[in-house]
């Protein structure tokens, strides 16, 4: 059977779907800031082999997804290595020449920990994404963090539309070949496109909306005092979760200024 | 205490000539079930927008006279949701949850209703739509992705919504407005975005709910409802004005005034129609110069038939300037006068065969051959292939066996600027295949890579838009058009590089009995003037009497 999508994998039970939505979502945020601040690889590694852990142990993603949803990740590390590798901030020893291109053994170390960094990003939002049903994260939204229904059901509302708005495009540009528009011609050409799908699935979209948002308001939306079918409570076990993962973070931080290989980044994103 | 009191009701868009609701006064009472209907544009819609508080505190409009609903007039749609409800057109823009609990449980949660007695409620509203856990399961069938994804369907509460089928979905809506029961329930057009079979289970869930209980009042607007027309005590008729036309006991309303009411374009229920089948010719603006285009009645319709082949002949000689005679076989004579590749059929199928998913055919064994000024109906139910057919036939899918050929090459072949010249294709939603800004610009965009001097252009696109009654519309924004008149501009820049064959992907998808109408008059007119039709379609009343024949796809599972 083929995997799910990245989207429909947290119809799958594991230990992390029934964790507290905005405390999941508040550590994976923590364990991204810490990942922005360090800027060893040993460090980074460590961030990120501990989110791999999390992901299949905790949350039970099969591998092919995890592997799927990192690709973007991975293809904006590599931008990254690249740039660092051939264009270094200071000259270094070069290790290879490609044409023109000197590829530099600093900067290229340097583009390393960029496109680890960037896969941090990518394991931490899987583990989040890939574990959470999209209606409990509104539900706790609204009810641990207090932001009023009017907006959680509104954003919940739009996220189901999504798919929607998928299909719409297919048809778009179906229809356009049949006008006789071929896919543009050059940047230009693309760009006109882009253009002329965007009027009428902006035209769909909105008269969509407007339904919608009547449909809810003629369902009571924006009342108060309002009541929840089912309550997302915070429990013990959720700041254990916070706990434990933000405790292993900081062990490997430990263990990285122990060998003092720990080192801060400079806040620049070209080395 | 009344339900509804309506003083003098005027609402006017703003910008509009006219008002949509012109001085309307009358009373609906408590236990009431109201039928209201009239043509399109005539305020109906407007009507129940005002009843549900929509207008004025969502959307702009100005408002004269008072409308009190339960006594009272300035409460804003949340503060009336409970005691009214409603059910909206499109089952694709109303449902905002999800799963199938929690859009019952959404109105619940915001009525406040205490979550321990939710469960019950929800259970109650989907049993009473037929969508309880012992009833109908079957998973709908609307799309291949639909079926392949049938894996473990959990139980009904927990089903997602965007797997459920349009009639499914319709009666989940329906669900989450009777969960909260209310008093007053508005019905605008529930089943117009629905096929047959989506009409029949939701109109199944609102015979099994009439008069349940007795006080509730209901007022719905539909045309295709004949299965629950006993259920009603009362039709409520406005006319083109927005102003009452008619109002009293059903059989009263349509026994005394059926001939008007079609004239006006109103949906009558079968069983009032002056002769089954008869189409009312409308809009006079159908009326072209060149050929008489209204068909008046089923003997029109034969005899438009047994003339066809000749009216096609001579379409084709006119176009390209010959004369030849017209033959017994004057398909074949039209076809012979197409420029490209003379002797083969406009669209030609052999043996096709498609899967979206390997191993799960969707359509298999397909031989279809169209020749010109032939009209065919593609019938079958959802999930049967027909828009998939269509699709192969226009290139934008490509057959996993057999061959398809139009004008004798594989459509896939063709480069796109040569494709409106060989085949036009209508969507369900026209506006997807617009591209420019002005009516004459979306017209002449056809015509941009053929080598005619610009007199000739200009003389092909007045006469195209005359042809479809879009004259007049030429500096309009596509976008502001009219349903009916959107439709039209598609055709129109079909017909424009003279496509012998043009495909109509459910025309009658999401229109009202006006549209309807219209609708039906244009296909006329096309296959009268010797374009080859290839209609998909749910509405075998339309095929019956615009197709030459008919193609019936059968379900997956028969």
């Amino acid at each position: 059977m083929n995997p799910p999508a990245l989207f429909e994998t947290y119809e799958r039970p594991s230990p992390l779907s029934g964790v507290n939505p905005a405390i999941k979502l508040a550590t994976s945020i923590v364990v991204m800031l810490a990942a922005s601040v360090v800027f060893d690889l040993q460090s980074l590694s460590g961030i990120f082999a501990l989110g791999l852990v999390v992901a299949v142990a905790g949350g039970r993603v099969p591998l092919r997804v995890i592997a799927r949803g990192l690709v973007p990740f991975a293809l904006f590390g590599f931008g990254y290595f690249w740039m660092n590798a051939v264009l270094p901030r200071e000259a270094g020893t070069v290790l290879f020449e490609i044409g023109p291109l000197a590829v530099v053994r600093e900067g290229a170390l340097n583009g390393v920990r960029f496109a680890v960094r960037a896969l941090c990003f990518g394991i931490y939002s899987i583990v989040f994404v890939a574990t959470t049903d999209p209606t409990d994260l509104a539900r706790s939204i609204n009810q641990n963090l207090r932001v009023p229904a009017r907006f959680t059901y509104s954003a919940l509302a739009a996220y189901r539309y999504l798919p929607t708005l998928k299909s719409e495009l297919h048809q778009i540009r179906a229809a356009h070949r049949l006008r006789g528009l071929g896919e543009g011609d050059g940047v230009r050409g693309k760009v006109v496109q882009i253009y002329r799908y965007t009027i009428p699935l902006l035209a769909a979209s909105l008269r969509r909306a407007g339904r919608v948002a009547d449909s809810m308001e003629t369902r009571g939306l924006g009342r108060e005092p309002r009541t929840d079918f089912r309550a997302v409570r915070v429990r013990t076990r959720d700041w254990l979760y916070a706990a434990g993962l933000l405790a292993a973070v900081a062990a490997i931080l430990l263990a990285a200024a122990g060998a003092g290989v720990l080192e801060l980044w400079r806040g620049r994103l070209w080395e | 205490m009344m339900v509804v009191e309506l003083d003098s009701l005027t609402v006017r868009y703003p910008g509009a000539a006219r008002p949509a609701l012109h001085d309307l006064s009358l009373r609906v009472g408590g236990g009431e079930r109201v039928l209201l209907l009239g043509p399109s544009g005539c305020g109906k819609s407007t009507l129940l927008a005002v009843l549900l508080g929509l207008i004025p505190h969502s959307l702009h409009a100005e408002v004269s006279g008072v409308a009190r609903v339960f006594g009272d007039s300035t409460a804003t749609p949340a503060e009336r949701a409970g005691r009214v409800a409603a059910v909206f057109q499109d089952p694709d823009s109303q449902i905002c949850m999800l799963t199938v609990e929690d859009e019952v449980a959404f109105a619940l949660e915001n009525l406040a209703v205490p979550p321990q007695e939710m469960d019950a409620r929800i259970d109650e509203a989907l049993a009473q739509v037929g969508l309880g856990e012992t009833s109908d399961r079957a998973v709908g069938r609307d799309s291949p992705t639909e079926r392949s994804n049938a894996r473990a369907a959990p139980a009904t509460r927990r089903r997602r919504v965007d797997r459920l089928s349009g009639g499914e979905k319709q009666r989940l809506a329906l669900a989450a407005a009777l969960a909260m029961r209310p008093q007053l329930l508005l019905l605008d057009e529930p089943c117009s975005n629905l096929d047959a079979g989506g009409v029949s289970q939701l109109a199944a869930a609102l015979r099994s709910l009439a008069a349940r209980p007795a006080e509730r009042t209901v007022i719905i607007v539909e045309h295709r409802l004949d299965a629950i027309l006993d259920t009603l005590t009362r039709v409520i008729v406005l006319d083109r004005a927005g102003s009452l036309c008619f109002d009293g006991e059903p059989h009263r309303v349509f026994s005394d005034h059926a001939r008007e009411l079609e004239t006006m374009g109103v949906w009558v229920p079968a069983a009032y129609r002056r002769k089954p089948g008869a189409t009312v010719a409308t809009s006079a603006a159908w009326r072209t110069g060149a050929t008489p285009l209204s068909l008046q009645s089923e003997d029109a319709a034969v005899s438009r038939r047994r003339t066809e082949a000749r009216h096609a002949a001579a379409a084709a000689a006119r176009q390209f300037g010959e004369n030849r005679p017209a033959s017994p076989h004057g398909e074949r004579a039209a076809a012979a006068t197409r420029p490209h590749r003379a002797d083969h059929p406009l669209l030609e199928m052999r043996g096709v065969g498609f899967e979206y998913t390997p191993g799960v055919p969707v359509l298999d064994g397909i031989d279809l051959e169209m020749h010109a000024a032939e009209s065919l109906a593609l019938l079958g139910p959802n999930g049967s292939g027909k828009t998939t057919l269509a699709k192969l036939a226009c290139g934008l899918l490509r057959p996993t066996r057999g061959s398809v050929n139009v004008g004798g090459r594989p459509p896939h072949r063709i480069p796109a600027r040569e494709l409106p010249g060989m085949l036009g294709y209508v969507f369900q939603n026209p506006e997807h295949q617009f591209v420019r800004d002005t009516v004459r610009d979306e017209v002449a965009f056809t015509l941009k890579r053929q080598p005619i001097d610009d007199a000739e252009r200009e003389r092909r696109i007045a006469e195209t838009l005359r042809r479809l009654s879009l004259t007049g519309f030429e500096d309009r924004n596509p976008f502001s058009l009219s349903h009916g008149q959107k439709r039209r501009l598609s055709a129109a820049t079909m017909l424009v590089a003279d496509a012998p064959l043009i495909a109509f992907d459910e025309p009658t998808f999401g229109q009202d009995w006006g549209h309807l109408l219209e609708l039906e008059e244009m296909l006329a007119a096309l296959s009268e003037d010797g374009v080859a039709l290839l209609i998909i379609t749910h509405d075998l009343a339309l095929a019956e009497r615009i197709a030459d024949r008919t193609l019936h796809l059968p379900g997956a599972d028969s």
